[in-house]
């Protein structure tokens, strides 16, 4: 019998059985925390490397690691083979979908990191994103890479923020799978850049609330941006949401906004969703208090 | 058995005259001239083979081969002679890395000694050296440091004798080579972050070296190499010289601050050195023409950017090459003493400088520098041709951690770190004490008991060990253990070491597929009794834990030892890390600021006073483990300080005056605020009288010729003291500057949008940082490219940005009164680490009726610095924290002691993507990292 020893605060056998949620890379992660299986990287050139990485015959871990490998300082011949790799469509390629996100996740946070902007980078983004043949999922991580890109500073090109700014209002207002993503976007570049117009991006976020059109994801992102953003206009549809069983993100999405837009009005209704729902107490208690003790719209806990 | 034998007996040349053998029925036979024996005699004997060991005694010493042939023969080495050298050791040259051996073959009377050595002190098997005392000397993986003249002494009882000297050579690595064979490929425009589109190459036909030109619009354009270069690095190119005088362009090594190299503008980071040759005759920028030098067009020139004597300069050594036109072969060599820097033109060491501060280096430019520049040249540039560009490197250790056989990283290794000098001493390791891993005496995390070791659970821990130190001693702790599961493939183990709770580093832990491994540091000199060891472990791969099977605390076992009985090797490394550096014997200043270097400051004291009433002084944090305290001195009589260092392990001892500043003799003179000077204003000769000193702004003092006066300056500002001795006409003045700064508290370890505000560093105040912080200064536009609402700097402000993540100990920034001056004002940068561990990154704990799935996110902050906060941004439409919202902020509060934190997220049903957020670390308000 082995003897279990918790010193303090944490449980035993925490990790031992949980299943890793897969892909579980973030599209604005570095590159710190995977380690080589191998030493196969250190055999082969940086060109090799790269027809290794974009060869769906190769282990997904050697093409990880190799990834890894490539370094800052990739030249234009290498970027574009990536390029074209990033660009084809992902029912093309025969290889296993999640298995495809996360290596071309990774090769969009390789390219990112390149100490000199790689040229056409912002359009590789930009196209994906907005490419029907691609998947969802890679194109939501292209959205996702298109914002980091530009919270990182360095671009291609003058103009890239612009078209990325550009890029992101007409992903967010075309009613897309990836239109909840842009709009998060937007919402968290706004603080950053005075181009992107308030007026604008709550405009968006409203007409996201209030479409029949939006799939249950944007609506969520919407709700909140919209509780983020103070725009009292969207609390009836909030409303709604938040008393409509059967979808866990979007109704507590839309309860939590009730607790930072509304008023003494969505009291009782809070209450309400407290009383009827154990599953749902928790979250509508914490709405309450907010109602009670209001807070800057970024909520801290 | 009994009977005669007729014996030879075979003795090597030189001995022969010393045999004495006296059976008459015996006789020599020099082997003479016969070349198949040459160097022998024969010494047929008879004798009765009973009597056959004590008659060959009788006749010489010891037998050292016995050979029976026929007839039969003795091989003997004959004593009673001095030893003599028959096979020299030989010259070197070998590859990075190479284990080289050294051998002697003497001979003599037995027994003979041995003792190499390297550059005349003697050899110990210790770093990586093995049969110090042996014929045959074993060096273990050699680089740079290993570079010298070795010589063996063999010696007996009746004399020595020192072999010739063999001298070894390393052979560099290539760490860059471009022939141009290919064009351009990744060299980059150092102007900026455009690609470089405006250099023109020709590819070299047939695989021939390509030429190319670089135009005066391009300017330079660099390289980055994949790696720091410590040591010695030499870099050699080929440039056409078109003979005109007004020619500027050169080639470069450079050493920036960040991780890789990285041209002039593209990068975030410092250029900390630069050493460049070629053709420059009107550089005016950064860094202008060396003091003293005026440039001549006939020469070559050669600039070193960042040391004691910067500046471009003539290469007009005294076989010194004039300029030509042609092509020609440029080399720079930064020597493995690191402030020399040799350049050579076409082979002739053209000159060779000194003062070039050491960095390491990671860029090559070349090209030419022209008008568009910020330098704004007087003169026009000219293209310039470039072939064959090298990089060769010449490491200065042997990097055993790349050793991915045996994993370990030896003794020599850790304690060459130190800047021991090691070699005189012979080391054993021996076990003093050992603990079972299960043996904890206390500890954080989850952790399971295992036979008589112990595991981890969950993605973080540590342990603490009471460990009994025998004696006063510096001690290797030596931790076994592996990756639990032993699953292939190998996974990194990051250990972290605390002793009572002082840092002692961070190290990673070895195992095989196999076996245990074995991890150890080394600690400094403790005192006897009992002591805590902290192990801290952090995952660094999923579903893996550390498992340590055992704790050793080692006693390293030395037969040399000082003049006070200490461990010679201990000794030594005492004063590699530890001592008082700078401390005048008189100073015209009180207090004092006096420096040293030290890692363990808690374990060091410093005391001052007279008459031996010492009290106790406080003693800060210098800029990279080093230490600073102001002492206050007596007017009247020496001060004396004693500084005890690693527990008094070792301590040192100073006096200092105080140093009377004579108002009659006028200057000037620049102090800090709280500094005092003493005046007097005494006439040659003067033995009493009375001395009236003022200072302006209204104070006056009156004193006598023998009892100077203290005064101490509490504002900034400029003051003039003037002093008169008498009635008579003696008088003088002195201006007095103070200057007071102080520092803002520092941000934690930085990212690229983060910045720290200085707003009164007047002009000459120096600011000294840890190296290894990577500090830079930011101009108005980076400040405002940050955060464009930030109101302007006052006129002595200036902003920097520095980097300190990983660390598990604070870095300082100190500000100086000028270069190397006394210290105004410290600040620490507090290190940490944030990451989300492999182990337990994320992970699905429910899934909920509608197919939502809760997934947990686990998070560390280490250390918990109350002063962070962290926000998470959601940034995938559909997913958002169980409470329904996007965004969040915690702080530390929210942490557990472990420095974990667990998020909860909901990912609804139809989203495809993963729970991606992006984190947020703030210092008071200021980003400082973005994950």
């Amino acid at each position: 019998m082995k003897n279990v020893i918790t010193f303090l605060l944490l449980g035993a056998g925490t990790i031992a059985t949980a299943q890793t949620v897969g892909p579980t890379s973030s599209a604005t992660s570095g590159s710190g925390t995977r380690q080589p299986e191998t030493a196969f990287s250190s055999t082969v050139d940086q060109s090799t490397a790269i027809s290794y990485i974009v060869c769906s015959k190769m282990r997904p871990s050697q093409r990880i690691q190799l990834i890894d490998s490539l370094g800052n300082d990739l030249g234009a011949k290498d970027i574009t083979s990536l390029y074209e790799f990033l660009k084809r469509p992902t029912g093309l390629q025969g290889e296993d979908p999640g298995v495809l996100h996360f290596i071309k996740n990774e090769v969009f946070t390789a390219l990112r990191h390149q100490s000199t902007p790689p040229v056409g980078l912002t359009e590789v983004f930009i196209s994906i994103s907005q490419d029907a043949r691609q998947d969802t999922a890679t194109r939501d991580y292209a959205v996702q890479h298109l914002v980091s890109w530009y919270r990182g500073g360095l671009l291609d090109s003058p103009s890239a923020r612009v078209r990325i700014r550009a890029a992101l209002e007409k992903l967010a207002e075309s009613h897309d799978c990836v239109a909840g993503t842009a709009l998060l976007g937007l919402h968290h570049l706004a603080p950053l850049e005075p181009a992107i117009h308030t007026k604008d991006l709550q405009r968006i976020a409203l007409a996201m609330v209030r479409s029949k059109d939006s799939n249950s994801a944007s609506m969520t992102t919407a709700i909140q941006v919209c509780a983020e953003e103070h725009i009292k206009e969207a609390v009836p549809a909030m409303e709604i949401w938040a008393r409509k069983q059967g979808q866990t993100t979007l109704q507590r999405a839309a309860i939590s906004a009730l607790g930072m837009l509304g008023g003494s009005k969505e009291v009782a209704l809070l209450r309400d969703l407290g009383r009827s729902d154990p599953l749902l107490k928790a979250v509508a208690d914490q709405a309450l208090r907010r109602l009670e003790h209001p807070v800057a719209s970024r909520q801290s806990f | 058995m009994s009977g005669n034998f007729t014996l030879s007996l075979r003795f090597q040349e030189s001995w022969k005259k010393s045999v004495v053998y006296n059976d008459s029925n015996s006789g020599w036979t020099d082997a003479g001239n016969d070349p198949a024996f040459k160097g022998l005699i024969y010494i047929p004997i008879n004798l009765r083979f009973s009597n056959f060991l004590a008659s060959v005694k009788r006749c010489i010493p010891t037998i050292i081969v016995l050979a029976a042939l026929s007839p039969i023969w003795l091989v003997v080495s004959a004593f009673g002679q001095a030893p003599s050298i028959l096979l020299q050791p030989h010259w070197q040259h070998v590859a990075y890395g190479t284990d080289v051996s050294f051998t002697v073959n003497a001979a003599g009377a037995e027994p003979l000694s041995y003792q190499w050595q390297k550059g005349g002190f003697n050899l110990g098997n210790y770093n990586n050296v093995a049969g110090a005392s042996t014929p045959t000397l074993n060096l273990v993986g050699v680089a740079g440091r290993d570079e010298g003249v070795y010589q063996v002494i063999v010696a007996n009882s009746l004399g020595a004798v020192t072999s010739s000297v063999a001298r070894l050579t390393v052979a560099p690595t290539i760490a860059f080579a471009d022939d141009f064979s290919a064009g351009l490929v990744n060299w980059h425009s150092l102007l900026d972050s455009t690609p470089l589109t405006v250099v023109s190459s020709t590819n070299g036909a047939s695989g021939q070296p390509g030429l190319v030109s670089v135009s005066n619009s391009t300017q330079r354009m660099y390289h980055s190499l994949s790696a720091k270069l410590q040591g010695r690095a030499q870099l050699t190119f080929w440039m056409y010289d078109t003979g005109e005088s007004n020619t500027i362009a050169y080639g470069e090594l450079r050493g920036y601050s960040g991780p890789m190299g990285y041209g002039r503008y593209a990068t975030p980071f410092a250029l900390l050195q630069a050493l460049s040759i070629g053709m420059n005759c009107g550089q005016t920028g950064d860094i202008g023409v060396r003091t003293g030098e005026i440039l001549n067009p006939s020469y070559y020139q050669g600039c070193i950017l960042r040391g004691t004597n910067v500046g471009w300069f003539n290469l007009d050594g005294s076989n010194a090459p004039l300029r030509s036109p042609g092509m020609h072969k440029f080399v720079i060599d930064r020597q493995k003493s690191l402030n020399i820097v040799d350049f050579y033109i076409d082979g002739v060491l053209a000159k060779r400088t000194y003062g070039a501060i050491q960095r390491d280096l990671d860029t090559v430019v070349i090209g030419s520098c022209g008008m568009g520049e910020n330098n704004q040249l007087p003169v026009s540039p000219v293209s310039a041709s470039f072939q064959s560009v090298e990089v060769n490197a010449f490491s200065p250790t042997f990097d055993y951690q790349s050793l991915a056989t045996s994993g370990v990283i030896p003794d020599w290794m850790k304690l060459r770190e130190t800047g021991t000098n090691s070699q005189i001493d012979d080391v054993t390791v021996i076990p003093d004490s050992e603990l079972p891993g299960s043996s904890t005496n206390d500890g954080m995390g989850s952790w399971v008991l295992d036979k008589s070791g112990i595991y981890a659970q969950g993605p973080r821990g540590y342990l603490d060990y009471l460990i009994r130190a025998p004696t006063d001693d510096a001690y290797r702790i030596e931790i076994e253990g592996r990756e639990r599961s032993y699953q292939v493939p190998l996974v990194e183990l990051p250990l972290v070491f605390w002793l009572d709770g002082v840092y002692l580093g961070q190290y990673t832990l070895p195992y095989s597929p196999t076996n245990d491994g074995v991890v150890d540091c080394f600690t400094p000199f403790i005192r006897s009794g009992t002591h805590t060891l902290r192990v801290l472990w952090d995952s660094s791969a999923p579903r893996r834990s550390l498992y340590v099977q055992a704790v050793r605390l080692q006693s390293l076992f030395s037969t040399y030892t000082d003049a006070q009985g200490m461990k010679m090797w201990e000794a030594r490394r005492m004063r590699a890390q530890s001592g008082v550096e700078y401390a005048p014997s008189s100073s015209l200043v009180s207090p004092v600021c006096i420096e040293g270097r030290d890692p363990y400051l808690a374990m060091m004291q410093l005391l001052a006073g007279t008459n031996n009433l010492l009290s106790s002084i406080a003693v800060m944090p210098g800029a990279g483990r080093r230490w600073y305290a102001n002492v206050p001195l007596s007017p009247s009589t020496a001060t004396q300080v004693e500084a005890s260092f690693q527990n008094g392990g070792l301590k040192e001892t100073n006096l200092i005056t105080w140093q009377t500043t004579d108002l009659l003799q006028g200057g000037s003179v620049t102090i800090r605020q709280g500094d005092s000077l003493l005046f007097n204003a005494v006439p040659e000769g003067a033995t009493n009288g009375t001395v009236d000193i003022s200072v302006s702004g209204g104070a006056s003092f009156t004193t006598d010729v023998n009892t100077p006066m203290p005064i101490q300056f509490n504002q900034s500002g400029t003051f003039t003291v003037t002093g008169t001795y008498g009635s008579s006409a003696a008088t003088g003045s002195v201006n007095v500057t103070v200057v007071g700064v102080t520092l803002p508290p520092s941000v934690a370890g930085l990212g690229s949008r983060n910045y720290w505000d200085c707003t009164n560093l007047v002009p000459g105040v120096f600011l000294d940082c840890d190296p290894r912080l990577e500090v830079m200064q930011l101009s108005a536009a980076d400040r405002s490219n940050i955060d464009p609402t930030l109101s302007p700097l006052p006129e002595n402000g200036r902003t920097y940005r520095m980097r300190n993540t990983r660390a598990y100990e604070s870095r300082y920034m100190l500000a100086r009164l000028w270069q190397n001056g006394p210290i105004l004002a410290s600040t620490a940068v507090q290190g940490f680490h944030w990451f989300t561990p492999p182990n337990a990154s994320f992970k699905v704990v429910d899934g909920l009726a509608d197919g939502t799935q809760v997934i947990e996110g686990t998070y560390i902050l280490s250390p918990v610095l109350t002063n962070v906060t962290v926000t998470f941004q959601i940034v995938t439409a559909g997913v958002t924290f169980d409470d329904g919202t996007i965004s969040r902020t915690i702080g530390a509060s929210d942490f557990d002691a472990l420095g974990i934190f667990r998020a909860r997220f909901l990912r609804g049903p139809n989203v495809l993507g993963s729970v991606c957020n992006v984190t947020e670390l703030f210092d008071n308000g200021i980003m400082i990292a973005t994950q």
